[in-house]
């Protein structure tokens, strides 16, 4: 049994250590506050004491503090900072890291041993601010109410593999066993004929809306240009050629199954050796398209073929940088 | 980029494949170039787009051109060791491998993309490999998967086609 009031007081413990000592300069963080058990991440300085007693780590904490440092990377570029990651957070971290997104010694890594995740909205607003939050093997617990892992609305929290963390500091114990991840969404999707096939990830490629949430919640969508929807270069009718030259417009932002299949299955492409399956895509998407089952065709292979996994060590050169003498030419390439 | 010119000859009524092949600039383009100055026969479907090294091209080069219309693409470049560029042809080899899988797994028959390695004297593999990407594409017929919306009831009526 997990008490996460008391891993949240070890980890206020830890940062207002880092901040007095001055090690860091920022914390990213969850804070929580009336709208307890719901966290938000927040970037905390010396002196904050207000925000650092708010730091909270629970199984609510479902949001990606990676993601914040990457939309405030100019911001937060040569700052010393701690950052409180989760176990699929350091994967993405270790991603960003191989990427020379950012850079090691700039970062003091907090790490928060995970079991899992669940959605807040699924318990009623426990009242007054020390309502025990639990979890063991079988669910998580908010005072009296309970649900089961099953049911914590996470579905790719069912089946992580991470518990290889080395942070540089670490909360709390593994109170659920991890698997090997099985990706049976898949399985049941590709046991379909061609035909069938491509009528699902047709009826996905046609749902889309082309918002780009799921870039944007994205940990490792950290391009400062991206090739699908160019905002920083924009063509406008004053653009000169040259430029144009220099953007080519991969896809179009029209509405259209052809068009969102290339923005959907070169994301897929994208993500090879990148994507740590933490679902926060799938879960962002405001029409409910299963991007998990776009993403994992290339988490398969790239498994399956190269026995590669995202951001296992930060001192890897990318998948896709990279290559191997040995890597099979067709073998096992195709379903 | 839309391809209107390949694919349109051969008998009424039959369907004609319209393939990409992007071919590199030192083994499988010279390779074409043989095979068309030995009067190789084989089929015209085939829109050849020479590049500079099969490491050029990038995923969404094949995804577009399926988006685009392609029912087929083949990318060619010289064998592991054989790169003008010494490794291109290694990074090329993963990534479209892997994007091999992604769409394969997407319902696109593995006959309709295929990666090979041809090098400048072997007209006659050029030959076979063109002759037998159209011959299973003919009998796969059209890929429509990227080019029409499939039938299935829109939540939101009224919503504007693109």
């Amino acid at each position: 049994m997990r008490d996460y009031n008391s891993e949240s007081a070890a980890l206020r413990r830890i940062c207002s250590d880092l901040l007095e000592k001055g090690a860091v300069q920022y914390i990213v963080a969850w804070t929580e506050g009336e709208d307890r058990p719901r966290v938000r991440e927040t970037l905390i300085e010396k002196g904050r004491a207000d925000l650092v007693s708010r730091i909270v780590w629970s199984p609510f904490c479902t949001t990606s503090t990676i993601t914040y440092l990457k939309k405030n990377k100019a911001a937060l570029a040569g700052k010393k900072l701690g950052v409180v990651v989760k176990d699929c957070d350091f994967q993405a971290l270790n991603v960003l890291l191989q990427e020379h997104f950012l850079k090691r010694e700039d970062l003091v890594i907090i790490g928060a041993r995970c079991d899992g995740l669940a959605d807040a909205e699924l318990f009623p607003r426990p009242k007054g601010a020390d309502v025990p939050v639990t979890s063991d093997a079988t669910g998580v617990g908010v005072g009296h109410a309970s649900i089961r892992w099953e049911d914590s609305g996470f579905t790719t929290c069912l089946t992580c593999s991470y518990e290889h963390m080395k942070p540089d500091h670490v909360i709390g114990e593994y109170g659920r066993k991890k698997g090997k991840p099985d990706w049976k969404h898949l399985t049941r999707v590709l046991a379909l004929p061609p035909g069938k096939r491509r009528e699902h990830y047709a009826a996905l490629f046609d749902a889309c809306i082309r918002c780009y949430a799921c870039r944007e919640v994205c940990p490792v969508c950290a391009c400062v240009e991206c090739a699908i929807d160019p905002g920083e270069r924009a063509i406008t009718p004053r653009t000169p050629p040259g430029e144009k030259a220099c953007a080519p417009q991969w896809a179009s932002h029209e509405r259209h199954v052809s068009e969102n299949a290339v923005y959907l299955t070169t994301r897929a492409m994208h993500m090879a050796g990148r994507c740590v399956r933490c679902g926060w895509c799938e879960r962002s998407c405001p029409v409910g398209i299963a991007l998990m089952d776009i993403l994992d065709l290339s988490n398969d292979a790239v498994g399956r073929i190269y026995h590669y996994e995202a951001g296992k060590d930060p001192a890897d050169v990318p998948f896709l940088v990279s290559y191997a003498e040995t890597d099979p030419d067709d073998k096992g390439a195709s379903h | 980029m839309k391809m209107e010119g390949a694919g349109n000859t051969g008998n009424a009524g039959e369907f004609q494949p319209k393939i990409v092949a992007f071919i590199c600039n030192w083994c499988t383009y010279a390779a074409a170039d043989l095979a068309g100055v030995s009067r190789l026969q084989m089929p015209p479907n085939v829109l050849n787009i020479r590049v500079m090294c099969s490491g050029r091209i990038n995923p969404m080069h094949v995804i577009r051109a399926f988006s685009q219309g392609a029912d087929g693409v083949l990318v060619s470049g010289c064998h592991m060791g054989d790169c003008h560029y010494i490794t291109g042809n290694y990074y090329a080899r993963r990534r479209l491998l892997t994007l091999k899988s992604v769409l394969t797994g997407m319902g696109i028959e593995p006959e309709r993309f295929r990666v090979t390695w041809i090098s400048a004297a072997e007209a006659q593999d050029y030959q076979t490999v063109i002759t037998e990407i159209v011959g299973n594409v003919k009998r796969l017929g059209p890929l429509r998967m990227f080019r029409e919306a499939p039938v299935v009831a829109r939540e939101t009526p009224g919503c504007a086609e693109g």
